[in-house]
């Protein structure tokens, strides 16, 4: 089973993401803070198969996670998930995976499959 | 800039002649070339006396003047004042000085006394000198500058004619003379006229250069000329202040930052001339294009995550077997559907506002249930939250007048706002009272997160909630306060917020109590 971290400060968005992909096989965590993302990664060496980022986050914000994760080597595992289109499509120009708010959920499921190769 | 040139006028006498003292260069040399022509005709004015009355060209003979014994009397005053008047002559010429036109007239007055006086020695022995000064002084005084070119040609004839009688003894028109007088008399004329048309174009050239220069001036926008080989020819004051005198490093560029200020500039060729820029200072429309670009960004975010949280949900419904989750989305869903609905109304609102459209109502309606409807509202939500919230209404008149939904605007705004950034276990207190015969208090306490203090200054401007905007825990536009601040104004009233972090939020609304109109 891969695991999938989803990084989501809002309650409602945080429900959608864990029962979908949690429904489609996947194992997923929960984070709501930037903060606790970043301790799981870094102070747990906790490495998911993929992470859900949200780029609104209080605390550590989604940008630095992202750039925690390519210093990681592992910026290939993150899907950038925001409401504001600019900012996905910035992401998105520097070849970087991101979905705009609103999200489709079987596409969410594609960008997932694509990111861990399978569940 | 047109470059100035004082003249050496006096600048006492100034105002009395009207004489403007800033001349063109070109004005300038037009003028000395005038002044040679003149002082070339005053030459020969006095060659032709010389010569005309020279024994050998055989019109007179200074034996027969002399022979004559009013002609002494009269020859030595009248050569002297053709000296003085020559002097001054020159004098005016070169400097312009206004005394010299009184000189000249003074000289012209004594001539014509001599030359109708039957007893010119007496004339000229027996006045003190302060006959002779009057005149001076009157002349300085009323003369306008025009007459400076009149009066000299006049007395060079007078003087002319004057010493014509005096050589030959006779009475002016029975001599000789008279064709040489009529001679110079044209030619001093012709003179005179010359100089006065191009005195006259060069006032007109002059006023319209000082009336372009005035427009260019007072143009709002800077204006700079620049000719065919790329050096500045001019700029004008509006110009040399938005450039900040930086100008030089400008020519050629469309936009430049100058002391943070954005400057665009317009170019257009000018044929003959070179280029001319018109400077424009567009940090006002640079900023409202960014303050739009933030609300349209934050707008388009906060309509976003709503709308995600709806059709999220709403796919998972579809996917979904289990009734009882079904509704708990289906709540979720309705609960997001009335944030986008909140956003908005607050949009319109601020935009009514905004516009000065929003008419208030005037009708009686209870404070005590404005104070129970809003507990009742907010009620669910703050004990989901854990905050213990109260709302009460003391002192105030059982009737009262007013907007009653928007007062309830205001509440809710203030209440809700409290209610979110309570942690659990905190409360939210709402007081209405009055606080004298004339006026009554809203006030809203509660035990948050608190504001801090270099957020305090803008936190009732609208969509500031952008700058801290990444790192927020809240959502929102940061329409709410904006909304409040606006609406207690419109009631005559103001709003005010005292704060401490970590120990909670008092916003205060203070307004008018409203008698009911009849």
């Amino acid at each position: 089973m891969k695991k999938v971290f989803v990084v989501e400060d809002d309650v409602d968005m945080a429900e959608i993401f864990t029962t979908y992909l949690g429904r489609i096989g996947y194992w997923v965590v929960e984070i709501h803070t930037g903060t606790e993302a970043c301790s799981r990664l870094i102070d747990h060496q906790e490495i998911p198969d993929a992470i859900l980022l949200d780029m609104h986050l209080p605390g550590v914000t989604g940008d630095e996670i992202y750039a925690l994760m390519k210093n990681l080597g592992m910026a290939n595992r993150v899907l950038v998930c925001s409401a504001d289109v600019r900012l996905v499509n910035r992401y998105k120009a520097t070849g970087a995976m991101a979905l705009a708010k609103p999200v489709k959920l079987s596409q969410l499921a594609d960008m997932m499959q694509s990111i861990t190769g399978g569940k | 800039m047109i470059r100035k040139l004082k003249t050496p006028q006096l600048a006492g006498m100034k105002r009395f002649f009207s004489v403007p003292d800033t001349f063109d260069p070109d004005d300038l040399r037009m003028r000395q070339i005038l002044n040679i022509v003149l002082i070339t005709l005053t030459l020969l004015a006095f060659l032709a006396i010389v010569f005309l009355f020279i024994p050998s060209f055989g019109f007179s003979s200074p034996q027969t003047l002399l022979s004559n014994s009013n002609a002494e009397y009269v020859l030595k005053p009248s050569l002297l004042g053709m000296l003085i008047f020559t002097g001054l002559f020159f004098l005016n010429r070169w400097k312009r000085a206004p005394r010299n036109v009184a000189g000249a007239l003074l000289v012209l007055l004594m001539t014509f006394m001599i030359m109708i006086s039957d007893d010119p020695v007496q004339l000229v022995n027996g006045r003190t000198l302060m006959f002779w000064m009057i005149p001076i002084i009157l002349t300085v005084i009323v003369l306008p500058p025009v007459f400076v070119y009149v009066t000299d040609v006049v007395i060079a004839i007078i003087i002319i004619a004057l010493t014509s009688v005096a050589y030959s003894g006779q009475p002016l028109g029975n001599n000789l003379n008279i064709y040489a007088i009529g001679g110079l008399l044209v030619l001093s004329i012709m003179a005179w006229l010359g100089m006065e048309i191009a005195n006259r174009s060069i006032r007109a050239a002059r006023t319209e250069a000082k009336k372009n220069a005035a427009i260019l001036d007072g143009v709002a926008d800077g204006v700079v000329v620049v000719g065919l080989d790329g050096r500045m020819i001019s700029a004008n004051p509006v110009a040399e202040q938005l450039t900040n005198g930086e100008l030089r490093s400008l020519l050629g560029q469309e936009q430049a930052n100058i002391g943070g200020r954005y400057l665009q500039l317009n170019w257009s060729a000018v044929p003959g001339v070179g280029q001319v820029a018109i400077v424009r200072d567009i940090s006002r429309q640079v900023e409202i294009e960014r303050a739009k670009d933030a609300v349209l960004a934050i707008v388009s975010h906060e309509m976003r995550t709503p709308l995600a949280a709806i059709s999220g949900f709403a796919e998972l419904m579809i996917r979904t077997s289990e009734l009882s989750s079904a509704q708990r989305m289906a709540r979720r869903i309705s609960e997001n559907t009335g944030r986008l609905l909140r956003l908005i109304d607050n949009l319109l609102d601020q935009a009514q506002i905004e516009a000065g459209a929003l008419q208030l109502r005037h009708d009686p309606y209870s404070p005590a249930l404005l104070a129970h409807s809003v507990e009742k509202l907010f009620s669910e939500t703050a004990r989901g939250k854990g905050v213990m919230l109260t709302a009460m209404s003391e002192g105030l008149p059982q009737r009262m007048f007013g907007d009653v939904d928007r007062l309830q605007q205001i509440l809710v705004n203030l209440v809700g706002n409290a209610i979110k950034f309570t942690d659990k276990g905190g409360r939210v207190d709402v007081s209405l009272f009055a606080s004298s015969d004339s006026r009554w208090q809203i006030v809203v306490r509660d035990t948050g997160i608190g504001i801090p203090p270099e957020r305090l200054p803008d936190i009732f401007e609208p969509f500031r909630r952008s700058s801290d905007y990444a790192t927020r825990q809240h959502q929102g536009a940061g329409l709410g306060l904006s909304i409040v601040k606006q609406l207690s104004r419109l009631m005559n009233g103001d709003v005010a917020v005292t704060s401490m972090p970590g120990e909670g939020s008092t916003f205060t609304v203070i307004l008018p109590m409203e008698a009911e109109k009849q």
